[in-house]
C-alpha cells in the first residue's frame, strides 16, 4: 500500500451524481467518467440517510425571514491553524472589539500508521491532515468563520459540528461538503470554555468518522482571559493540545491488523469492531508515541502549561505523573476552576483545560490514568522539563541499598 | 534506571582476528549442515547458524548470526518444549521471533541444549556489548546531567534510526565477524541480572526481577515482559521488541561445532 491519495478523482461534481433521483440517470450523467473511475465505495444506508437530510434542506421555496447578521463593529482577522500539539498564535486577553476570525480547514483522508510496532494503520479522516484536528482559539463574543473544503480526491462527504456554536446541529446541518466542494460557515462564540468539534455526516457515519480521527477542539477564552476564583489573572506560557483518539481497527483471522486500499473500504469491518466498544488503540494525537521520545514536548521549570484535552468519544481521566492540575476547568470558563487536582475528568464529547506550573525538572508523563489505556492502548504523552532540581520538594535520601534482615 | 556500561564499549574492538569470516552451523538436530559465510539459514529448523568471535580476553565464542527466528521458535513449540505458539506468524518465518519473555527464552535454551551435545546459552551483557560494538550508534548525551536527575537522564529525545516496525532477519547491519541485526529494533535478552543502582547483584540469581537487554540503547526489562508497551509511567524509550540470540563457548563444544573450512 504505497498510494497515499485516493484514486478516482473526478472532474464531474460528485454531488450531481449523488443527487440523481435514479441510479440510472446517475450512470448516464457520469458516463465514461464513471467507467474510468477505478473504484467507488458503495454508499451505506447511513450515508444515504444523511444525504436525504441534506436534500430536505436544499430546495428553497421562499426567502428566509431571518434577519441578516449585524457585522458592524467586528474586525476581520485570519487565524493560521497549526498541527497539534501546538496552538495557533493568539491573545490571552482580547484587545480591541469583537472579531470575525477566519479559519480554513480541509477534510483530508490519509493513511496513517497508528502503531509502528504492529504496523496497525488507519485511513484517517481528518481536518487539515492531523488527528486531532487543529485547535481554534477565539474569545467570547467573537465569530468564527470557517471555510471547509473537501478535496476533489476524497472518497467521502464530510461536515462539521461545533459544540461551541448554537443551532443547525452545531453547524453540521449547514456544512455537508462532497468531494470538490467547499462551504463557509460563520458562528458566534457565545459561551467561554473548551469545546469539541467533529464530523457528523449522519447515522453510523458519525461514530465512523469520529473514530477515524475527525474531531478537534475550539477554545473560547473569556475576553479578559482566565482567572482564579478570586479574580486574579491566570496566564500560561505554552499550550499542550492533546486529542485522545479511540480507534477500533479491524483484524484478520490471524489477529493481524487489516490494511485497506482506500478510505472507506474498512467501513463494514470498522462498524463491527466499533460495536464491541473496546478500542484497539486509545492514543494522544493520532498514534502511539505521537508525543513521546523525540516528539515529547519541552518546557522549563517555572513555565506554565495549559493542557487542552479533547476527547470526542470516550471518557478520560488525565493525570500528570509527577505534577498536578493547579487549575482545572472541566466544563466551561464560566465557573471557578478546580484547584490542586491530581486527576481530572474529560467527559466523552468535550474538550477541557488544565493549567500547571512546572516546579521540578525531569520527565513528566501525561496519561489517561486508566493505566491499562495508558500503557497498553497508548494514551501517554511526555513532557521534558529543564531546570534546577529542588531538594526541598523531593530528595533521594538513601539510594537503594541492602538492609539487614 | 542505570545499567553499568563497561568502558570497553567505547573502544573499537581491535583484537578480533582468526575466527572472523568463518561460519559454522552447530548441530542441534539430526544432520550436520555446513554453510558458507553469508548463507542464509532458511527452512532448516534443525540447525543454528553461528560465527566464531574472538573476545578481547582471548576467549572464542560462537555467536548465532541471526536472532532466533519465528521458524526456529516454532520448531521448539512443535516439540512441545516452548509454550508460545507462532503458528499465526508462519507467514513471516524468516523474521526474528519476538514477544519473548525471559522464561520464554529459557525454554528455547533448554530445548536447544536437549537436541545435541552443544551447550548454548544467552550472552552476558558484556559479551553482547563487545560483539555489537562496531555497529552501535554513538551513545547520545544524557538530557540531564544533574545527579538528582539520573532517573530521567536516559530518556531519549532523538529519533531511533531503526524505527519500530519489524523487518526480516538480516535487514540491519552485519559486523565484520558476520553477526547481523545487533543494531536492529529487537532487543535481546542477556543472562545478566540487573544489579540495581548500588551495583549489587541479587543474592539468589534464580530470583532475578529484571535483566539487562542487548540493543540499540541500554535497557533493563522485567523478566516477565513480552511486549514493552511504550505508555504509562515508564520514562524513556523502551525497546521496540524482545527477542533472543544464543552463544556457545567454543571450548566446551569442540566436538559439535566445527569449522567448515577445515
Amino acid at each position: 500500500m504505497t498510494k497515499l491519495s485516493n484514486p478516482g478523482s473526478m472532474t464531474t461534481s460528485r454531488r450531481n451524481v449523488l443527487r440523481g433521483s435514479l441510479l440510472a440517470s446517475a450512470a448516464i450523467a457520469t458516463g465514461a467518467g464513471a467507467m474510468n473511475a477505478p473504484h467507488r465505495p458503495s454508499r451505506s444506508i447511513a450515508d444515504a440517510a444523511s444525504a436525504k437530510i441534506y436534500r430536505a434542506a436544499d430546495p428553497q421555496a421562499a426567502d428566509s425571514t431571518a434577519k441578516p447578521a449585524d457585522l458592524s463593529g467586528y474586525t476581520r482577522v485570519k487565524q493560521e491553524l497549526v498541527a497539534p500539539p501546538y496552538a495557533p498564535v493568539h491573545e490571552q486577553v482580547a484587545t480591541g472589539g469583537p472579531k470575525i476570525i477566519e479559519v480554513f480547514m480541509e477534510t483530508t483522508e490519509r493513511l496513517m500508521v497508528v502503531d509502528e510496532d504492529t504496523g496497525a494503520s488507519v485511513w484517517a479522516l481528518t481536518y487539515n491532515g492531523s488527528v486531532p484536528g487543529p485547535l481554534i482559539i477565539c474569545h467570547q463574543g467573537d465569530m468564527v468563520e470557517l471555510t471547509l473544503r473537501n478535496p476533489v480526491d476524497s472518497m467521502m462527504e464530510h461536515n462539521i459540528d461545533f459544540h461551541a456554536s448554537t443551532g443547525a446541529l452545531g453547524g453540521g446541518g449547514l456544512t455537508h461538503v462532497y468531494p470538490g466542494e467547499e462551504v463557509v460557515l460563520r458562528w458566534k462564540a457565545t459561551k467561554a470554555g473548551c469545546f469539541t468539534y467533529h464530523c457528523a455526516p449522519g447515522g453510523a457515519m458519525i461514530p465512523y468518522h469520529v473514530c477515524h480521527g475527525m474531531n478537534g477542539a475550539v477554545m473560547v477564552l473569556p475576553r479578559d482571559g482566565l482567572k482564579d476564583r478570586d479574580g486574579n489573572q491566570l496566564t500560561y506560557d505554552k499550550i499542550a493540545y492533546m486529542g485522545e483518539q479511540d480507534y477500533y481497527l479491524p483484524k484478520d483471522e490471524n489477529g493481524d491488523f487489516k490494511s485497506y486500499a482506500n478510505a472507506g473500504d474498512d467501513y463494514a469491518d470498522s462498524l463491527d469492531a466499533m460495536a464491541t466498544l473496546t478500542p484497539t488503540h486509545q492514543v494522544f494525537n493520532g498514534a502511539v508515541g505521537a508525543i513521546t521520545g523525540e516528539n515529547a514536548m519541552k518546557f522549563s521549570v517555572g513555565e506554565t502549561v495549559l493542557m487542552v484535552h479533547n476527547s470526542c468519544n470516550v471518557d478520560s481521566r488525565p493525570h500528570l505523573i509527577g505534577g498536578y492540575g493547579d487549575y482545572v476547568w472541566e466544563t466551561s470558563f464560566d465557573v471557578d476552576p478546580l484547584t490542586s487536582v491530581e486527576t481530572w475528568f474529560v467527559r466523552g464529547g468535550t474538550a477541557m483545560a488544565a493549567m500547571y506550573t512546572f516546579e521540578q525538572p525531569g520527565v513528566y508523563a501525561y496519561v489517561n490514568h486508566n493505566l491499562i489505556i495508558a500503557s497498553l492502548k497508548g494514551a501517554t504523552a511526555h513532557f521534558v522539563v529543564q531546570g534546577e532540581w529542588d531538594n526541598a520538594l523531593m530528595e533521594q535520601v538513601a539510594a537503594p541499598r541492602e538492609f539487614e534482615a | 534506571m542505570k545499567a553499568t556500561t563497561p568502558a570497553s564499549r567505547f573502544f573499537k574492538a581491535s583484537l578480533r582476528f582468526a575466527a572472523a569470516g568463518l561460519a559454522v552451523v552447530a548441530l542441534v538436530g539430526a544432520a550436520l549442515v555446513l554453510r558458507g559465510p553469508g548463507d542464509v539459514l532458511r527452512g532448516t529448523s534443525d540447525t543454528l547458524q553461528a560465527q566464531a568471535v574472538t573476545l578481547k580476553d582471548g576467549r572464542s565464542l560462537w555467536v548465532q548470526t541471526r536472532e532466533v527466528t519465528v521458524q526456529e521458535w516454532q520448531t521448539c513449540h512443535d516439540a512441545k518444549a516452548c509454550d508460545l505458539d507462532f503458528s499465526r506468524k508462519l507467514g513471516d518465518i524468516d523474521y526474528p521471533a519476538t514477544g519473548l519473555s525471559f522464561p520464554d527464552a529459557m525454554q528455547f535454551v533448554a530445548w536447544v541444549n536437549s537436541q545435541g551435545d552443544a551447550t548454548w546459552r544467552l550472552p552476558s551483557a558484556a559479551e553482547w556489548i563487545e560483539i555489537s560494538d562496531e555497529v552501535m550508534p554513538e551513545k547520545p548525551d544524557p538530557i540531564f546531567n544533574d545527579p538528582s536527575l539520573t532517573w530521567a537522564s536516559t530518556y531519549l529525545i532523538e529519533a531511533s534510526r531503526t524505527g519500530r516496525a519489524l523487518r526480516p532477519s538480516g535487514a540491519f547491519s552485519t559486523t565484520s565477524d558476520g553477526v547481523s541485526d545487533l543494531d536492529g529494533n529487537v532487543w535481546e535478552w542477556t543472562q545478566d541480572c540487573y544489579a540495581g543502582s548500588d551495583g549489587q547483584a541479587p543474592a539468589d540469581p534464580d530470583r532475578c526481577p529484571a535483566f539487562i537487554m542487548g540493543g540499540e540503547h541500554e535497557a533493563v526489562m522485567s523478566y516477565l515482559v513480552r511486549d514493552p508497551a511504550r505508555g504509562g509511567c515508564a520514562v524513556g524509550a523502551p525497546p521496540a521488541h524482545l527477542g533472543m540470540r544464543l552463544v556457545s563457548d567454543a571450548g566446551k563444544n569442540r566436538q559439535s561445532i566445527r569449522d567448515p573450512l577445515k
